[in-house]
C-alpha cells in the first residue's frame, strides 16, 4: 500500500529522498511496481520528472537515458542504424500499452527473470550508470547479478557499445500467448572471423530465478569454428551443467531447458547463415 | 494531495491519495469508460487512456505521476451526440459487442492514426495488442481501422436477402453509439455514494466443516453494516442456474453454508461504507475448520466411499435427475436408438478411445457484478445477467418474499458468455439490501471471477465407434464423466448437451450414451457458450478422425457419408431432453453440403503442404458442427409493441441483450414487418417490470425465440394497423397493404402511421394500439457449419501456429450480418484459446495457480492464425424469424476438433486432452519416435 507519493524535481532530491524513507521504491514507468496490489506500506519516489529520457549516440556507445520508453527505444532510427535492432525487437515483444508506459530502467531494476529486455542487454555488454552515494558504472550483468542481492540504486542511463561489423546480436523469445511474458529467452552476441568464434556473449531469462549468463558455454566456444558448434555433445553437457531451473505451471524444468537448447541452436544456423 | 490535469481539453483540480490509481480516480471523478477489469495489472486494456499522446493503462498509474500531465479519454473523443469517425467506423463494422473493451479499442485506433495514416496489418495488431476482447476475434477490427481512415460510414459486410429492405443488411447497433461513446451502461455505472460495498471471505480449504466463526470484531469495526455467516443467513437451499423452473438442477446451495466445497468458497459475507472497511473487517473475522478430505475429479468422486461432497437429501430437487443419495453422482442420464449390439457386429472396424477436456474460464472482461436498493419498498437489482426472470424467481427464493416485490433491470451486459445465466452474488446484494435497507454493490475480484464464478465441465469421454469398409458408420456408442465441481448447476444439461449437439450431426442408426456427472472439490461447473457442446464436439469427431484414419478413407469424405441433411429425421433427439423427454425433429433445412464445400475449397483440401524447414510440419484438419435455437417445449418469449401518437413504435421485449445484438435483431423484424426504419422503434428490453416474460438468453435462444415473439407482435400490430385503417379508409381490409415509410395504401388512398395514432387515440378512436404476442413450439432451427485449418507444428518445440483458419456456418438468413460474423469470430477465437493456451491450473489441495489473464492466458489479437475468415452461407428455413436460426455458440464446436485433426495431418500424433500446450505435443512427438503411437 502506497503511503506517500513523491515526485523529486531533481536527482539529488530522488537521492535524499531514498535515503530518508527506509520503505521506499523508486517508481519509473509503474508497470511492474503499480501491477496490482503491493504489501506492506511503502514510499513512492516517482522519478518522472527527472528529465532522464532520450536515446543518444556518445562516441562508440548509444546512451539510454533510463526513463525512456521502451516504445521509444522501439521507434528509434538511431538504433536502428547502429545496428542494435534486437534491442528494438524485444521491446516490441511487449503490448503496446505496456511499452508506452514501461522504462529501460524500470525494466532493469525489476530484475525479471523472464524479462525480454534484460537478456540482450547483458550480451550487448550494456553498462548501467547508477547513482547511489556517488555515481558509478557497472555492466549489466554485474548490476543483475548485485540487484539479486537487494542492490538498488538510481538507475540514470544504460550504454551499449555499437556492435562492430562482424558482431551479431540475435534474441529469441518462445512464450505461449503474445501477452504473456517470455516462458524462456535466449540472447547471443558473437564476434565472428572467419567463421572463426572470436568472442561470444549469452544470456538465458526464464530458466533461473534472475537471467543467467553462461559463462561456461561462452568460454568453450570461444576460438571454435561455429560449425563445430551445431549438434554438439559437449554443449549440451556445458547446457545441462549451467542452467538450473524449477517445474512451474508453465513447464517442466527439462523443457524449459531443451527450449533453450533449441534457440541456441537456431541462433547458431541463422549465424552461420549471416543473419544480421 | 492535489493534482491538476488537463482532462479531455479541460483544466482541473483533483483531491486523491498517495495510492491511488488513475482509473479509480477517473471512475471517481465521472469518467466511466476506463474499467480495472483486470484488478489493476495492466493484462486487459480496458482502462486505456492517451496521456500526453501516447496510450496507457490508467491502472498502471498513480495518480502522482499525471499531475500537470494531458489525458484524453473516449468522453474526448465525440461531441455531444456527434461521434468521431472512429466510433462510426467501429460501428459500421460490427466490432461493438458487449462494448466493455470499446473505448480503449477506440483509443488504441486513435494513436495509431495520429502517428500512421497507412497502418498495415502488423502496424494495426501492434497498435491493439494491450486490449482484451473476448467477443469479437479481433478480425474485423482490421476492418473498422480501414473504414476509420477512408471516413466512409459504409461496412464492407455482405448483406442476405435481396427481398427485404432491413433483414441481412447491416445496420448500426442500436446500442451502440452508448457503448462506443462509453455512456453510463454497465451496473457499476449506476452506483451510488450511499451504497455499502461486499467483501467475501473465502475458504482456504477445498472440503471443510465451518467448526466455529467469531465475526464480533468485524461486526465492531465502524463502518460495517452486516455481516453474514451460515448461522444468520437463510436456510434455504436453491440452485444457482438460470433454468426454466422446475430446473433439471439440484437444490444444493445456501447463501452461506456451514460447509465449505472449494478453495474460494464462501464463509462470510461482509457489507461495509467502503470496499477498504469491508476488506478490513474480512480480516478481522476468526474461524476454525474441520478440514475434510476433498475429492478433485469425478474419477475419483465415482469410487466407493470417497469423501461426500454434498450430504444433502435429492429429495429436495424439483426434478428426478438421476442423483443418488450418499454418493457424489449429482445427474445421470442413458438413452440412444436402435440396436448398439448389432451396429457393432456390422461394423467392419471397431475403435475404442478416450478424451478428456479441461477446466476453463470464461473470463468476460466485466466481472460478475449486481446493484441493489430499495424503492417504493420494492427489491431493484441493477444486473449483468443473461435470466432477469430467474434471476427474480431465485432471489425470492432466497429471501422468502414474492415476486412481485422485485424488480430486475438488465443492464448492459460487459461480456458473458454463458457466465452470467447463473445466479452468482444477486442474491448477495439482494440479502444485505433487504436486511438493512440500504443500497449494496458487489463486484467480483478478477481472481474470484476465475475461481469463485463459473467454469466449463472438464469431462472424460470413453467412445467405441464402428463402420464398415467404405466408411458407413454403424454403431457409436459415448459414455461421458463430468466433473460438475462443488455445487450441481447444470449438472445434467451441460453433459447432456454434449451428446445432444454432436450425435445428432450423424446418420447412423445405432447409438448409445451414457452420462454421469460428479460432484467434486473443484470451482462450479456452469453453462458456457456451447453448452457442452465443444466437449462432446471434440470427443465424438475426433474419434470419427481416428476410425476414418484406421479405415484409411479421407476425413471429409469419412464425414460426408455419414452426416446428415435436410429431411433427416432425429429420432436421437427423444431422448436427449433436458430433464425431461425430449422431441424427436425432421432438420428444417442443412446448409452443411455447402459449408463442408466452401471450406475444403478454401483451404484446398487434400493439397500437402511442405516446408523449407525438415522440423516445421503443416497439416489440415476439418469439422462439422451444429448446435441447437433454443429449447423447443420448454423455452418461450413475449414481446409487445404500442403505437406512439406520431405513428411511430415502442417495442418491449423480454429478450436480454448479452452485447450480441439481440436488441437490433428486433429492431430491424419490427422495422422490416411494419416498413418503418429501425430509428422509428424505441426498445425496451429485459426489465421484469415492464416487459413481458422471456426465459433469457441461453441455448442460442435469443434469434429464435425471442426474435419470434417480436416478430409475432410486430406480425400482429399490422393486422392490428390494416383492420383500423380499414374501418378509417372505409375500405376492405385485403384492398390495403403497408407501404414504406410507415403508411398504409389502397386504391387510390393513403393512410399515415401517424393519422392513424392521430384517430386512434383521439376521444373518439378505438384506443391505442397495443399488440402482444407469445411464442412457444415444439420445434426448433438447427444452424450448421464446417471449420477448417491448416497448422504448422514445429516438432523441435511442439509449437503449433495456425496458418489459417475459416469458419463455414449456416444460420439461415442472418439478420445482423456483420454482428454474426463478429460472434463467429469471437466464438472460434475463445474456442482456439481453449484448445491450445487456457487452462486453470489447481495445486494438490484444489488451489487455482494462476486466476488471471496474464498466467491463464487469453488469446490476444497477435495471437489470431495467420489467416481468418468467417463466412455465412445463406439457407432458406421456415422457422425462424425471416428463417433467422442461432449463430453464436455453435462457433465454439469446432476449433479443438480441427486443430488437433490438423497436427495429427501434420505430424501423426493424436491430441486426445485439451489443452494442445506445445510441451504435451513435443512430448508426445518424442513417444511417437519411441513407440510409434495407435493409429
Amino acid at each position: 500500500m502506497v503511503k506517500i507519493f513523491f515526485a523529486p524535481k531533481d536527482i539529488d532530491e530522488a537521492l535524499q529522498l531514498k535515503n530518508n524513507n527506509s520503505h521506499s521504491l523508486y517508481l519509473a514507468g509503474g508497470t511492474l511496481v503499480n501491477s496490482g496490489g503491493k504489501s506492506g506500506e511503502i514510499s513512492i519516489i516517482s522519478l518522472h520528472l527527472l528529465e532522464l529520457e532520450g536515446i543518444k549516440k556518445e562516441g562508440s556507445h548509444i546512451t539510454i537515458g533510463s526513463m525512456t520508453t521502451l516504445q521509444e527505444i522501439s521507434e528509434s532510427e538511431l538504433l536502428k542504424e547502429e545496428d542494435l535492432g534486437e534491442i528494438q525487437d524485444s521491446c516490441r515483444a511487449i503490448s503496446r500499452n505496456i511499452r508506452n508506459a514501461s522504462t529501460i530502467g524500470g525494466a532493469l531494476g525489476s530484475n525479471y527473470s523472464r524479462s525480454d529486455i534484460i537478456p540482450v542487454l547483458m550480451v550487448s555488454d550494456a553498462i548501467v550508470t547508477l547513482k547511489a552515494d556517488q555515481k558509478s558504472e557497472m555492466t549489466v550483468c554485474d548490476y543483475i547479478s548485485k540487484r539479486s542481492q537487494g542492490y538498488s540504486p538510481l538507475i540514470l542511463s544504460v550504454k551499449i557499445p555499437i556492435p562492430a561489423k562482424n558482431e551479431l546480436i540475435i534474441s529469441k523469445r518462445f512464450s505461449r500467448t503474445s501477452l504473456d511474458l517470455p516462458l524462456v529467452k535466449l540472447a547471443i552476441k558473437i564476434k565472428l572471423q572467419n567463421g572463426k568464434i572470436e568472442s561470444v556473449r549469452i544470456a538465458a531469462g526464464g530458466v533461473s530465478d534472475s537471467v543467467t549468463e553462461l559463462k561456461d558455454l561462452e568460454k568453450y566456444l570461444e576460438n571454435t569454428d561455429i560449425k563445430a558448434a551445431k549438434g554438439n555433445k559437449e554443449i549440451d553437457r556445458i547446457f545441462e551443467q549451467s542452467l538450473t531451473s524449477k517445474d512451474d505451471i508453465r513447464a517442466t524444468a527439462d523443457y524449459k531447458k531443451h527450449l533453450i537448447k533449441v534457440m541456441f541452436e537456431e541462433i547458431f544456423t541463422e549465424c552461420m547463415k549471416g543473419k544480421n | 494531495m492535489e493534482i491538476t490535469v488537463k482532462l479531455n481539453g479541460v483544466k482541473r483540480t483533483f483531491q486523491t491519495n498517495a495510492g491511488e490509481k488513475v482509473v479509480d480516480l477517473l471512475r471517481r471523478n465521472g469518467i466511466l469508460s476506463v474499467r480495472p477489469d483486470c484488478d489493476h495489472r495492466g493484462t486487459c486494456g480496458a482502462c486505456s487512456i492517451i496521456l500526453d499522446g501516447r496510450k496507457v493503462n490508467s491502472c498502471l498509474l498513480l495518480t502522482g505521476q499525471i499531475d500537470n500531465r494531458e489525458i484524453l479519454t473516449i468522453e474526448g473523443l465525440s461531441s455531444g451526440r456527434n461521434l468521431h469517425p472512429i466510433q462510426k467506423a467501429f460501428l459500421s463494422a460490427g466490432v461493438v459487442q458487449c462494448g466493455q473493451c470499446t473505448p480503449g479499442m477506440i483509443l488504441s485506433v486513435y494513436e495509431l492514426i495520429s502517428k500512421n495514416k497507412n497502418p498495415d496489418r502488423l502496424a494495426i495488431t501492434d497498435a491493439l495488442s494491450g486490449n482484451m476482447c473476448r467477443c469479437t476475434g479481433y478480425e474485423q477490427f482490421f476492418d473498422a481501422i480501414k473504414l476509420s481512415l477512408e471516413q466512409k460510414p459504409e461496412s464492407h459486410q455482405p448483406t442476405f436477402r435481396k427481398d427485404l429492405r432491413v433483414i441481412g443488411k447491416p445496420l448500426q447497433k442500436v446500442d451502440g453509439p452508448r457503448l462506443a461513446c462509453g455512456k453510463v451502461s454497465y451496473v457499476e455505472d449506476f452506483v451510488t455514494p450511499d451504497t455499502l460495498f461486499v467483501k467475501i471471505l473465502r475458504s482456504p480449504h477445498a472440503h471443510a466443516k465451518i467448526k466455529s466463526i467469531n465475526t464480533e470484531k468485524a461486526e465492531a469495526l465502524p463502518g460495517v453494516h452486516l455481516v453474514v455467516t451460515h448461522k444468520n443467513g437463510p436456510e434455504v437451499f436453491f440452485n444457482t442456474a438460470g433454468q426454466g423452473y422446475p430446473e433439471p438442477s439440484p437444490y444444493d446451495a445456501r447463501l452461506v453454508d456451514q460447509k465449505v466445497r472449494f478453495v474460494g468458497d464462501r464463509v462470510a459475507i461482509v457489507a461495509a461504507e467502503s470496499e477498504t472497511i469491508a476488506e478490513e473487517a474480512v480480516k478481522l473475522i476468526q474461524v476454525e475448520y474441520d478440514i475434510l478430505t476433498p475429492v478433485f475429479n469425478a474419477e475419483d468422486a465415482a469410487r466407493n466411499g470417497a469423501p461426500l461432497v454434498h450430504e444433502r437429501d435429492p429429495e429436495m430437487d424439483p426434478l428426478h435427475i438421476g442423483q443418488v443419495k450418499n454418493t457424489n453422482l449429482a445427474a445421470q442420464n442413458e438413452g440412444g436408438i436402435g440396436d448398439l449390439d448389432k451396429g457393432f457386429k456390422e461394423a467392419e472396424v471397431i475403435i475404442e478411445r478416450e478424451y478428456r477436456t479441461s477446466r476453463v474460464q470464461h473470463t468476460p472482461l466485466e466481472s460478475h457484478r449486481c446493484f441493489a436498493y430499495i424503492e417504493n419498498d420494492r427489491l431493484v437489482l441493477r444486473a449483468s445477467t443473461q435470466v432477469p426472470w430467474h434471476l427474480r424467481r431465485i432471489v425470492a427464493k432466497v429471501l422468502g418474499i414474492k415476486e412481485n416485490k422485485i424488480h430486475v433491470i438488465k443492464e448492459r451486459v460487459g461480456g458473458s458468455y454463458g457466465s452470467k445465466q447463473d445466479i452468482v452474488l444477486e442474491e448477495i446484494v439482494s440479502w444485505i439490501t433487504w436486511q438493512t435497507g440500504k443500497p449494496s454493490y458487489y463486484r467480483m475480484t478478477r481472481e474470484e471471477e476465475f475461481v469463485s464464478s463459473r467454469t466449463r465441465h472438464p469431462m472424460s469421454f470413453k467412445i467405441k465407434a464402428g463402420a464398415k469398409k467404405d466408411g458407413k458408420l454403424t454403431a457409436v456408442d459415448m459414455k461421458l464423466m463430468a466433473d460438475t465441481g462443488s455445487y450441481g448447476p447444470h449438472a445434467l444439461t451441460v453433459p447432456m448437451n454434449a451428446c445432444s449437439k454432436s450425435l445428432p450431426l450423424l446418420k447412423c442408426d445405432n447409438m448409445h450414451y451414457e452420462v454421469k456427472s460428479y460432484y467434486t472439490n473443484n470451482p462450479i461447473s456452469g453453462a458456457y457458450q456451447g453448452y457442452g457442446a465443444p466437449q462432446g464436439s471434440f470427443a465424438i469427431q475426433m474419434a470419427l478422425a481416428e476410425l476414418a484414419a484406421e479405415i484409411g478413407i479421407d476425413h471429409k469424405e469419412f464425414l460426408e457419408k455419414n452426416m446428415v441433411h435436410k429431411g433427416f429425421r432425429l429420432e436421437i433427439l427423444k431422448c436427449l431432453g433436458e430433464g425431461q423427454e425430449g422431441i424427436a425433429q425432421v432438420i428444417s433445412s442443412c446448409g452443411l453440403d455447402e459449408c463442408v464445400k466452401r471450406g475444403a475449397e478454401l483451404i484446398s483440401w487434400g493439397k500437402r503442404v511442405t516446408n523449407p524447414e525438415p522440423y516445421l510440419k503443416t497439416g489440415k484438419g476439418m469439422a462439422i458442427i451444429m448446435q441447437g435455437s433454443g429449447l423447443p417445449g420448454i423455452d418461450s418469449a413475449n414481446a409487445s409493441i404500442r403505437m406512439m401518437a406520431d405513428g411511430t413504435f415502442m417495442l418491449l421485449m423480454g429478450g436480454t441483450d448479452l452485447g450480441t445484438g439481440l436488441d437490433t435483431l428486433a429492431t430491424k423484424i419490427v422495422a422490416e414487418n411494419l416498413c418503418i426504419d429501425a430509428d422509428d422503434i424505441s426498445l425496451l428490453a429485459a426489465d421484469t417490470d415492464t416487459t413481458p416474460f422471456d426465459v433469457g438468453a441461453y441455448a442460442s435462444s435469443g434469434t429464435y425465440f425471442s426474435g419470434m415473439a417480436v416478430y409475432k407482435a410486430s406480425i400482429a400490430m399490422k393486422e392490428k394497423i390494416l383492420t383500423t385503417a380499414s374501418d378509417i379508409l372505409k375500405l376492405d381490409k385485403s384492398k390495403l397493404k403497408l407501404d414504406y415509410h410507415g403508411k398504409i395504401t389502397g386504391a387510390d388512398r393513403e393512410l399515415s402511421f401517424k393519422e392513424i395514432a392521430h384517430c386512434t387515440q383521439g376521444g373518439s378512436g378505438s384506443g391505442e394500439l397495443l399488440v402482444t404476442a407469445s411464442f412457444t413450439t415444439d420445434e426448433a432451427p438447427i444452424p450448421y457449419g464446417a471449420h477448417f485449418a491448416q497448422v504448422t507444428v514445429d516438432t523441435r518445440t511442439g509449437r503449433t501456429v495456425i496458418d489459417k483458419y475459416f469458419a463455414i456456418q449456416e444460420s439461415g438468413t442472418p439478420i445482423n450480418p456483420e454482428l454474426a460474423l463478429g460472434q463467429i469470430y469471437g466464438g472460434v477465437l475463445k474456442s482456439i484459446g481453449h484448445s491450445i493456451y487456457e487452462e486453470m491450473i489447481f495445486d494438490n489441495k484444489g488451489k487455482c495457480l494462476n486466476p488471471n489473464f496474464l498466467d491463464y492466458k487469453v488469446p490476444m489479437i497477435r495471437d489470431l492464425p495467420l489467416e481468418f475468415k468467417a463466412e455465412l452461407i445463406e439457407v432458406d428455413d421456415t422457422l425462424g424469424p425471416f428463417g433467422a436460426k442461432s449463430v453464436s455458440e455453435i462457433s465454439c464446436n469446432g476449433a479443438s476438433v480441427v486443430i488437433a485433426s490438423a497436427i495429427h495431418d501434420a505430424t501423426g500424433i493424436w491430441l486426445r486432452e485439451w489443452p494442445f500446450k506445445p510441451e504435451k505435443i513435443y512430448n508426445l512427438l518424442k513417444l511417437k519416435e519411441q513407440v510409434p503411437q495407435r493409429r
